[in-house]
């Protein structure tokens, strides 16, 4: 379980709740914008997907800001008391390599065009590390947005900057194709429900019907197209010298 | 020549904001040099234990110092680099916008980059080097020819120079010896870390000895310096031996025999 940063520690809830205390916790919020107005729902579904694949991704929630206009609020995990800087590709791989593959794969499910290296945070010292800021995917972070968007990710990869944005940050450092082997298990035995109940809760933060139809059936698509996908795209790999899983 | 540089800087609290310099980024000749705290002058090698009480967390200030270094060494252009580093989220840490700084003398990159970084982020290292070392050298040679005691000897002696028929200027060498011959001695310090205060001590001595000379055109000037911290200012050395009857390195025992023997022999 990882940690995060409070605000301020009680105080006690009271009786009959014994040693229970209240708690301000730190988080980080963004709304939906102007230029894309798909930040909480995409921000919710990858988080949700994101947690159950065991992914250090920070426990979130939505709240009403001042105005009262929803937020995506991610819990803050900066833990050290100061910002960490974002990651050096070498460096992380070669402290995090076991968690490279399902990295690369979570991404290229939801369609992430914006991993690049600010948005990953890695404490060496504690040899941790966290993903955050998925409002670049799914529905939007490349053109053209909305459920075209999904259309357009059907049998591409995208984390190779193939329907433009940014080519990830960890996609030319992965040396083994054996690390995918138990991030496309994992993907592939995602259930139905939890990806229905997942775009349900994300839909009432500004989709419209079709949208939330489209983005279930290709998040169910996109579950059994990943092998495929990434057998298709082995050249968007360039350290994998030899595949000898896929 | 103009040096555009950047300062590294750490604030504790984000909200209050109070940062402190801990770092310098300069762009010399299109080429970046950068210098931390805790790094050593040579390699850059990174010393934690430097940098307690500068930081709360030395192991983030470690990975900063890091992810820094490598924007600096990447292979985009020189815009590019700048970009990133300042696309640093203003938290704790983060680079300031750039500033220019106009340096008089000709220097190194390192020279430059050291004269930034104790500018800005520390102290100038203190007068125990060569400013220091220079005047205890003096004093040592004093000593040995026992110059203190010759009543031709004079230490900061006033030199009344025309200046024209009706002007006249006290000019104050060093040290004067004045037995019908005139020699005059001024110490030069030369200091890595300091080029600009090196080069108007430089112009000083060469200033001085015009003067001298301008007046009395038999007068010798003689200029006095630790060769070792002259070697890093090559142009500088030019002038004084242009200006100098001759220049005397006082760690040179033979230079310095040959020069302060022979007051002990008139004597």
């Amino acid at each position: 379980m990882d940690l995060y940063r409070i605000t301020h520690f009680g105080p006690s809830v009271g009786l009959g709740v014994s040693g229970a205390v209240h708690l301000g916790i730190a988080a980080v919020g963004k709304p939906n914008g102007a230029g894309n107005p798909y930040v909480l729902s995409n921000e919710i579904v990858a988080a949700e997907i994101g947690r159950y694949l065991r992914l250090p991704i920070p426990p979130s929630c939505v709240v009403s800001g001042p105005s009262g206009d929803s937020h995506y609020a991610s819990l803050n995990f900066n833990l050290t008391g100061a910002a960490l800087p974002p990651v050096i590709p070498t460096n992380f791989y070669n402290e995090f390599e076991e968690h490279v593959g399902l990295l690369l794969l979570f991404d290229a499910y939801i369609g992430n065009s914006d991993r690049h290296t600010g948005n990953l945070s890695a404490d060496y010292g504690a040899h941790r590390f966290n993903v955050f800021d998925h409002s670049h995917c799914l529905l939007s972070g490349t053109h053209p947005q909305g459920k075209d968007r999904l259309t357009s990710c059907q049998t591409e990869l995208v984390i190779d900057g193939g329907l433009g944005g940014n080519r990830h940050c960890l996609i030319d450092q992965i040396r083994d194709d054996r690390l995918f082997r138990d991030g496309l298990d994992r993907i592939e035995s995602l259930p139905e429900w939890f990806l229905g109940d997942v775009v349900g809760e994300a839909a009432e933060y500004g989709l419209t019907a079709e949208e939330r139809s489209a983005l279930l059936d290709f998040l169910k698509d996109r579950r059994v197209r990943m092998r495929q996908i990434v057998q298709d795209h082995k050249a968007s790999f360039p350290a994998i010298a030899v595949w000898s899983f896929l | 020549m103009t040096v555009t540089y950047f300062v590294a800087k750490y604030a504790d609290d984000p909200l209050r904001m109070e940062p402190k310099n801990i770092g310098v980024i300069a762009i010399v000749d299109g080429h970046f040099y950068a210098r931390f705290i805790g790094e050593s002058e040579d390699d850059s090698s990174l010393d934690l234990r430097k940098v307690r009480g500068h930081v709360r967390h030395s192991g983030a200030y470690k990975q900063w110092i890091e992810y820094w270094r490598y924007l600096l060494a990447g292979t985009q252009s020189n815009e590019t680099i700048v970009n990133g580093l300042q696309a640093t989220p203003r938290l704790n840490y983060f680079i300031s916008e750039s500033s220019t700084m106009a340096i008089d003398a000709p220097a190194e990159p390192r020279e430059i980059l050291e004269y930034l970084f104790h500018l800005l982020v520390s102290a100038f290292p203190e007068q125990k080097n060569e400013e220091l070392s220079l005047s205890q050298r003096c004093d040592e040679i004093l000593g040995q020819y026992r110059l203190r005691q010759n009543p031709h000897f004079i230490e900061s002696p006033r030199v009344p120079c025309l200046l024209s028929n009706t002007r006249t200027e006290h000019v104050q060498p060093s040290y004067g010896y004045v037995n019908g011959a005139e020699i005059y001695f001024q110490r030069v310090p030369l200091i890595e870390s300091r080029p600009e205060s090196s080069a108007k001590e430089v112009h000083n001595a060469a200033w001085i000895f015009e003067r001298l000379r301008s007046d009395r055109q038999e007068r010798q000037t003689r200029a006095l310096v630790k060769l070792t911290a002259a070697a890093h200012f090559p142009n500088l050395l030019d002038v004084l031996s242009s200006v100098s009857s001759s220049v005397i390195d006082v760690d040179n025992q033979t230079q310095v025999h040959e020069e302060f023997s022979r007051f002990v022999a008139a004597h």
